[in-house]
């Protein structure tokens, strides 16, 4: 798993590429937690992200949850079918809006 | 039957996984089907290795095979030595509360036995045995 931090269309974006699992959950979320702070838009990329699993869930729940104790917005771009597939199995999939690409997900949160 | 046996760690949870990932491909198993019992066994797995063995080092052991009976499918059957613990009777999350009332966590055998056809749980000569197949 990786974690890179960018801007992109004039917004934060958090990309995780790889496997969001057990053994590099905890380290993600170091990395992703260091860098959403004060942050009041965000866009999540998962374009590359190639697995996810319960640990990973637990991430993006608590990244949601910061975000949202900070007065912040925030969006999904990517996700293969089977990550979206777990998603709505979880309930996941309310908590994010769910774009195909980056600069669609910015370009949503640039219009709130 | 192809079985290994593992210590109860994290450190050793790509080799189980691994192993599982082999016989799945060896079997024929699509890219579907590899992410949902990669995450089946995950989260069993790591259940296992956090609390299993409270107060003392364990091992388990994994089967992984082709389902003998019914429609080609995988047959995983996991065991372990430590405090019983009947996954099936571990109570299911509610998925449709909103975010900010969402625990974190409780997730893991939820979804273990959403993405499984079958699953079994029991308890015999002081083992946790889990089985579970997944067609094909």
């Amino acid at each position: 798993m990786e974690i890179s931090v960018s801007e992109q269309y004039g917004l934060p974006v958090v990309k995780m590429s790889g496997d969001l699992d057990s053994t590099s959950a905890s380290q993600a979320e170091q990395e992703i937690f260091s860098s959403i702070d004060l942050k009041t838009q965000l866009v999540l990329d998962m374009t590359d992200c190639r697995y996810i699993s319960s640990a990973g869930l637990r991430v993006l729940l608590m990244v949601c949850k910061q975000l949202k104790a900070q007065g912040g917005t925030w969006a999904l771009a990517g996700g293969s079918e089977e990550i979206i597939d777990i998603m709505d199995m979880t309930g996941f999939s309310t908590f994010f809006t769910i774009f195909t690409t980056v600069e669609q997900a910015a370009e949503s949160l640039s219009k709130q | 039957m192809a079985q290994r046996t593992y210590p109860a760690e994290l450190d050793s949870l790509e080799d189980m996984l691994e192993f599982i990932n082999e016989v799945m491909v060896q079997l024929g198993a699509d890219r579907e089907r590899l992410f949902k019992v990669r995450l089946a066994a995950e989260e069993l797995l790591v259940n296992i290795i956090h609390y299993a063995y409270p107060d003392s080092h364990g091992e388990l052991s994994i089967d992984c095979s082709k389902a003998e009976q019914g429609e080609p499918g995988v047959f995983i059957e996991i065991r372990d030595a430590g405090i019983p613990f009947n996954i099936l009777e571990k109570q299911e999350p509610d998925i449709t509360q909103p975010m900010e009332d969402r625990e974190i966590g409780g997730l893991g055998i939820f979804l273990t036995r959403q993405v499984m056809d079958e699953i079994s749980y029991e308890r015999e000569d002081g083992q946790n045995i889990v089985r579970m197949v997944k067609r094909l």
